[in-house]
C-alpha cells in the first residue's frame, strides 16, 4: 500500500475514530500512561517492599510481620490518634472560616475586595521557613506574643509548646492560619457560581441575611464545601511540615503525625520495609474514611 | 433602623480587617527579617521594624545561590506542569463525568485511592525507574510523577458533573466533534474550576521539595525550595536573614502570579448560566 | 449555536502547537540539564597503584565544611593537577535524604560525603560493603578513640573521622559573679544543683538550659560521664542499667529544684541565651563558634568548665556531642583519588588548623591538636585557654558502640525525660519500659 492511499484514508475515517464511543479512552489516555508508568508501578513495587525487612543491605522477605509490629508499635498509635485530633477538631473550624470569609469578602457593598482577597489568601503562600520561624516566635513560652497578649488580658500564659495540648493546638492554630486563606479562594469560586437572581428574589420575600445564607448560600456550595473537606482531610491525614518544623513531633510524641512517623522510619531509621507497611495502614484508613465520604457525597448529589 | 443595616457592615469589616492583620503578619515578618541580621531575628524582642542588612544579606545570598537559575528552573518546571496539568487532567476529568464507558467506576476508584498514598513511600522505586530510563537530573523527571496524582481528576470531574448533559447532545446533533465539544463547549465554563486546579497545580510545583531533591542532582537545576533548604545548612550555623530573603524571592513570583490570576478567575465565571 | 469543521480543526490545531510547546519546553529544560550534569564520570581513569591521580570527584558536604574541604582541593590540586573537582552544597538532612535513596538504588552516589559521626554506624550497618575501607590508612593512635568508634563498623574503619565534638559547661562568668558562685566549687552535679539554687535566688536566672520537653542531652552526656549509653559494647540496648537511671534521676532533680530553663528548639535556646535566661549551656566544643555568632554582646562574659561529675572521686570520663567525618562509596569510580583527597585533609596539620581557624571545625587528629592555636586563649572567653581544655576532655571520651539504631534510641530517649520531667513520671519505670521497646524494636 501506497503512502498517499493510507493518508487518505485515515482522513476520511479521522471522523470515525474520535466516537462517542472511543472519545472517553482518548481522552483518558494521557492520564492512564502516566498513571501506570509513575503511580501504579512504584505503588506495587512499595507494596511488595512492606512484605519485607530490610537489613544487611539487603531485602528479605519477613511476610506480614512488618504488620504485626505496626499494630504493637506505641508510637503508630499516638500518630495515629493525634492525626485524628487534628482532623476532628480542625478540619470543621477551617471549613467553617472560610465559608464565612467567603460569604463576607462576597458582599456586594464590600469596598477593596480584591485586598482582602489577597490579605486572606497569602498564608498559603508564605515560604515555610518564615511561618515556623514566626509561629516558633509567637508560641514561645517566656517572650512569645501570644503569652503577652494573653496575659494584657489577665489571663495566665500557655505552656505552647512543651506542654501535650499547648503544642497540639499550636499546630491547630498554625495548619488553621495557614490553609483557610486557601480555601476561602476556592469557596469564593463556587459562591461566585450562585446565580444572583436566587438572592434578589429572596431579597424581594424580605429574607435576613441569615436566612439567606442557610436557604441559599449553604445548599449551593455544598458541593464545593465537600470538596474543601475531602482535601482538607486527606492534607491533614498526610501532615507532615508542621509536626516536623513547628514541634519536632514532640514533647513525648504528642503531636507527631502519621506522615511525619513514616518520614523518620524511612528516611531515618533506614527500615524500608516497615516505613512501607506503615504507608499502606494509612492508605487502608484513608480508604475507610473515603467510602464513608463516598456515602455522604451520593447523599449529597440526590 | 439604620443600625441593623449599618452594623453587618461595620461586622463585617472588623472581621476582615482583623483576618486580614493576621494573615499578613507573618508576612509582613519575613519581608523585615530580610533586612535584619541572624541574632536581631532571634532575639527576646524581634525587630520589627525594617533594618540595614538588606545588602549584606544579599551579598551572601548571591555567593551561595545563583537566583536567576533557580528561578529560571523554578518557572520552567511550574509553568510546564501546570499547563500539561490543565489539560490533561480536565480531559480525563471530562471523560470520567461525562461518560458511559466500561471500567469508569473501578478506575474513577483506583484514581481516588491513589490520591490518598503518602508520596514518600513511592520515591525509591520512582528514583530507581528514573534512572534506568536516563531521566535523573532531568525536568520530565520532575514533573511527570506529580502529574500522575489524580487529584486534578477529581477536582475537574466533580465540576464537570454539573454540566448539562442536553448541551453535548445537542452539539452532537449539529455535527460537532468530539473534542470540539470538549474545547468549544464545556470547557469555557470551567474557567473558575481551571482556575482553581491551575492555582493548586501551581502552587503544589513551586513549593514542591522532597521528590525535586532526591531527583536533582545538581546545583544548578535547584528549584526554590530545594535551593533554599540548602542554605539552612546545619542548625547550627543558620543564618535566618539570608534565609528570610530568599524566601522573599521566592514569594514574590507566586504572589504576582495570583495577582494576575484572581482578576481572570473572578471574570470568568460562567457558572450560572449553565446550572441545569 | 452553530460549530464547524472549520473551527474543530482550528482548535486542534491550537491544542497540537500548545502541546508542542509544551513538549518542547520539557525537552530543551532536559537538554539544558543533561548539559549540566553532563556524564560525570566519562573518562574515570583513576590510576589506580602508585600512578599519578586523575578523575573527577564530586563532594556532598553541608556549609563551611564543604568551604574547608573546597580550600584544601585548592591545595590537594597543586600535587595532583588532573583531580577535577565538583563541590555540592547541601544541608545536613538533604545529604541524609539524597544519600537514603541513592545508596537503596545505588545510582547517583557521590565520590566522598560528610556524614554526622553518630549516623556513620548506621550506614554502615545497613548498607554493608557500600564504603571504602580506610583500616589500612589510619593510625589509630592519631585520633580520639570516640571518633575512630565512630567509623568502626564490624572491626572495619570505613570513614575518617573529622571535627570532633567532647563537651564542656559553657557557663557565663559575669551570672556567676552577680550570684557569688565559683565554678571552682563545683565539681559534682550536687554542688552545680546547689550553686542553682543561689543563682536562682540572687539573680532569677536559671542555672542550665535543658530542653526537658524536646532533647536529652543533658541525660546522655551524663550517661557518658558515667561510662554507659543506650547501648552496651555489643550494642544491646541497656537502657534501665543503673548509671541510666540515676542520670534520669539527676534530670529529673534538675527540674524539680526548678533551677532549668526549659526550650523546645536550637532558635528558642539562642533566644534564651541572647536574653539571660540562663547561665550554663552543656554542649559541645563547636558551640563556641554558635555563642560567637548568636549573641556577639556578651563577648568576654563566657567561659568552659569540664561537666560536674556525680561523686568527686569518680574517674572523669568525657561526654562527646555532634563532629562529622568522611565517608567514600565505594560506587565512586574514582576511590583511589577520593580516598587520597580525604587522607590528604584529615591528615594535615595545616589543613586541620587552618579549618579550625577559618570555620572553627574542631578536629579529632591529635597531632593537629599539639599545634600552638589551641593552646592560646580565647578573648571571647575571657582569654580562657579552653580549646586545651577541650583536648583534654576529648581523650577521656569512652568508646562508644552507637550501632544502627542510634537516630530512632535517640527520638526514643527524648521522649523518656519529656515523660520523666514533664509528666513526673517514675524514671525506673520508663526507663523499664523504654528498654522493652528497644528490645523488641531493634530485635536485640
Amino acid at each position: 500500500m501506497s503512502q498517499m492511499t493510507n493518508d487518505g484514508g485515515s482522513m476520511v475515517k479521522r471522523r470515525h475514530i474520535v466516537t462517542k464511543k472511543t472519545a472517553p479512552y482518548i481522552f483518558l489516555f494521557p492520564m492512564i500512561v502516566l498513571f501506570a508508568v509513575f503511580m501504579i508501578y512504584p505503588i506495587i513495587h512499595s507494596l511488595l517492599l512492606s512484605f519485607q525487612d530490610f537489613s544487611g543491605g539487603v531485602y528479605t522477605f519477613c511476610g506480614i510481620q512488618n504488620y504485626v509490629t505496626l499494630l504493637q508499635d506505641p508510637i503508630f498509635w499516638k500518630s495515629l490518634k493525634n492525626t485524628f485530633i487534628y482532623l476532628i477538631v480542625q478540619v470543621p473550624v477551617m471549613v467553617v472560616l472560610s465559608l464565612l470569609f467567603g460569604v463576607l469578602v462576597e458582599q456586594a457593598f464590600l469596598k477593596c475586595r480584591a485586598g482582602f482577597r489577597i490579605g486572606i489568601f497569602l498564608p498559603s503562600v508564605t515560604a515555610l521557613v518564615a511561618y515556623a520561624i514566626v509561629f516558633k516566635l509567637l508560641f514561645n513560652t517566656d517572650f512569645g506574643l501570644v503569652n503577652h497578649m494573653l496575659q494584657a488580658m489577665g489571663f495566665s500564659g500557655v505552656d505552647w509548646l512543651n506542654t501535650v495540648w499547648g503544642a497540639r493546638m499550636a499546630i491547630i492554630i498554625a495548619i488553621t492560619w495557614r490553609w483557610t486563606g486557601y480555601n476561602t479562594i476556592i469557596v469564593i469560586a463556587g459562591l461566585k457560581n450562585i446565580p444572583t437572581e436566587l438572592y434578589e428574589s429572596a431579597e424581594i420575600d424580605g429574607a435576613s441575611f441569615w436566612q439567606k445564607f442557610l436557604y441559599i448560600t449553604v445548599p449551593m456550595v455544598k458541593s464545593i464545601l465537600l470538596f474543601v473537606s475531602i482535601t482538607s482531610t486527606i492534607g491533614t491525614l498526610q501532615l507532615f511540615d508542621e509536626s516536623f518544623i513547628l514541634t519536632g513531633g514532640g514533647p513525648n510524641n504528642a503531636t507527631i503525625t502519621i506522615g511525619h512517623y513514616l518520614y523518620d522510619t524511612g528516611f531515618t531509621y533506614y527500615k524500608f520495609g516497615y516505613a512501607a507497611a506503615l504507608s499502606y495502614a494509612l492508605v487502608v484508613i484513608i480508604g475507610i474514611l473515603s467510602i464513608i465520604q463516598f456515602k455522604v457525597t451520593k447523599g449529597g448529589e440526590e | 433602623m439604620k443600625n441593623v443595616k449599618t452594623m453587618p457592615k461595620v461586622v463585617t469589616y472588623v472581621i476582615l480587617i482583623i483576618a486580614v492583620l493576621v494573615s499578613l503578619f507573618p508576612f509582613y515578618f519575613m519581608f523585615v527579617s530580610a533586612t535584619n541580621t541572624n541574632a536581631d531575628i532571634l532575639s527576646a524582642a524581634p525587630k520589627l521594624f525594617f533594618g540595614s542588612h538588606a545588602v549584606e544579606n544579599y551579598k551572601n545570598l548571591s555567593d551561595r545561590l545563583d537566583l536567576g537559575r533557580v528561578l529560571i528552573n523554578s518557572c520552567i518546571l511550574t509553568f510546564t506542569y501546570t499547563v500539561l496539568s490543565i489539560f490533561i487532567h480536565s480531559m480525563a476529568g471530562y471523560a470520567l463525568a461525562k461518560f458511559e464507558f466500561k471500567g469508569k467506576g473501578i478506575m474513577f476508584g483506583i484514581f481516588m485511592m491513589t490520591m490518598m498514598i503518602p508520596g514518600q513511600v513511592m520515591y525509591v522505586p520512582l528514583f530507581t525507574l528514573m534512572n534506568k530510563i536516563g531521566w535523573a537530573n532531568t525536568y520530565q523527571a520532575v514533573i511527570l510523577p506529580g502529574l500522575a496524582g489524580a487529584f486534578g481528576i477529581f477536582l475537574m470531574r466533580q465540576n464537570m458533573l454539573s454540566f448539562p448533559k442536553s448541551l453535548i447532545e445537542a452539539a452532537r446533533i449539529d455535527g460537532c466533534g468530539e473534542f470540539s465539544i470538549f474545547f468549544k463547549i464545556v470547557m469555557p465554563t470551567m474557567k473558575p474550576a481551571l482556575g482553581a486546579l491551575a492555582i493548586y497545580m501551581f502552587m503544589s510545583m513551586w513549593n514542591s521539595f522532597m521528590w525535586p531533591l532526591i531527583i536533582l542532582g545538581t546545583k544548578s537545576m535547584y528549584n526554590f525550595p530545594v535551593a533554599l533548604s540548602m542554605l539552612n545548612g546545619v542548625a547550627w550555623r543558620k543564618d535566618y536573614g539570608v534565609i528570610m530573603l530568599a524566601t522573599v524571592f521566592a514569594v514574590l513570583p507566586i504572589l504576582m502570579i495570583f495577582l494576575i490570576f484572581q482578576k481572570q478567575f473572578i471574570a470568568g465565571v460562567m457558572g450560572g448560566a449553565v446550572k441545569e | 449555536m452553530q460549530f464547524h469543521v472549520k473551527e474543530e480543526k482550528d482548535m486542534r490545531k491550537k491544542l497540537l502547537a500548545v502541546l508542542m510547546a509544551a513538549a518542547m519546553v520539557v525537552s530543551l529544560a532536559a537538554c539544558g540539564g543533561g548539559g549540566e550534569g553532563k556524564d560525570e564520570k566519562a573518562d574515570s581513569g583513576s590510576g589506580g597503584g602508585d600512578g599519578e591521580l586523575s578523575g573527577e570527584i564530586t563532594v556532598w558536604s553541608w556549609d563551611v565544611a564543604l568551604a574547608h574541604l573546597q580550600s584544601q582541593a585548592e591545595r590537594f590540586n597543586e600535587k595532583y593537577p588532573d583531580v577535577e573537582f565538583n563541590f555540592e552544597d547541601m544541608s545536613v538532612t538533604q545529604v541524609y535524604q539524597k544519600m537514603t535513596t541513592c545508596l537503596q538504588s545505588g545510582i547517583g552516589l557521590p565520590d566522598i560525603v560528610s556524614l554526622e559521626g553518630e549516623q556513620m554506624q548506621k550506614f554502615g550497618e545497613k548498607f554493608p560493603g557500600q564504603f571504602e575501607e580506610f583500616t589500612d590508612m589510619i593510625n589509630k593512635d592519631d585520633f580520639f578513640p570516640i571518633k575512630l568508634a565512630e567509623c568502626t563498623v564490624d572491626g572495619k574503619i570505613i570513614a575518617y573521622p573529622w571535627d570532633s565534638g567532647p563537651c564542656g559547661m559553657f557557663y557565663r562568668a559575669d551570672l556567676f559573679e552577680a550570684a557569688d558562685i565559683k565554678a571552682e566549687d563545683i565539681a559534682t552535679w550536687d554542688d552545680f544543683i546547689e550553686a542553682g539554687k543561689k543563682m536562682k535566688e540572687k539573680t532569677g536566672v536559671d542555672m542550665l538550659c535543658m530542653a526537658e520537653s524536646r532533647n536529652d542531652q543533658v541525660y546522655r552526656l551524663m550517661l557518658m560521664e558515667l561510662g554507659a549509653f543506650y547501648f552496651d559494647e555489643e550494642g544491646n540496648p541497656q537502657v534501665n542499667s543503673p548509671e541510666s537511671i540515676q542520670a534520669m534521676e539527676m534530670c529529673k532533680r534538675l527540674y524539680k529544684e526548678d533551677i532549668t530553663f526549659n526550650n523546645s528548639s536550637w532558635d528558642d535556646m539562642m533566644t534564651g541565651m541572647s536574653s539571660d535566661k540562663f547561665a550554663c549551656y552543656a554542649e559541645a566544643v563547636w558551640m563556641v563558634g554558635s555563642i560567637k555568632d548568636g549573641v556577639p554582646d556578651q563577648e568576654g562574659k563566657w567561659r568552659v568548665m569540664p561537666l560536674p561529675k556525680f561523686s568527686e572521686n569518680d574517674e572523669a570520663l568525657g561526654a562527646s556531642n555532634g563532629g562529622s567525618v568522611l565517608a567514600v562509596p565505594t560506587a565512586s569510580e574514582n576511590a583511589e583519588a577520593a580516598k587520597e583527597f580525604v587522607k590528604f585533609c584529615m591528615e594535615d596539620v595545616d589543613a586541620n588548623v587552618e579549618g579550625f581557624q577559618n570555620y572553627g571545625l574542631y578536629p579529632s587528629y591529635l597531632p593537629a591538636l599539639e599545634s600552638e592555636v589551641f593552646k592560646e586563649g580565647d578573648p571571647f572567653f575571657g582569654d580562657q585557654q579552653i580549646f586545651d581544655l577541650f583536648t583534654e576532655i576529648g581523650k577521656t571520651v569512652p568508646q562508644i558502640n552507637y550501632t544502627s539504631n542510634f537516630a530512632e534510641a535517640l527520638e526514643m530517649s527524648k521522649n523518656c525525660v519529656a515523660q520523666v520531667i514533664l509528666e513526673d513520671a517514675d524514671p525506673t519505670e520508663v526507663l523499664n519500659a523504654e528498654q522493652k521497646e528497644m528490645e523488641s524494636k531493634f530485635g536485640k
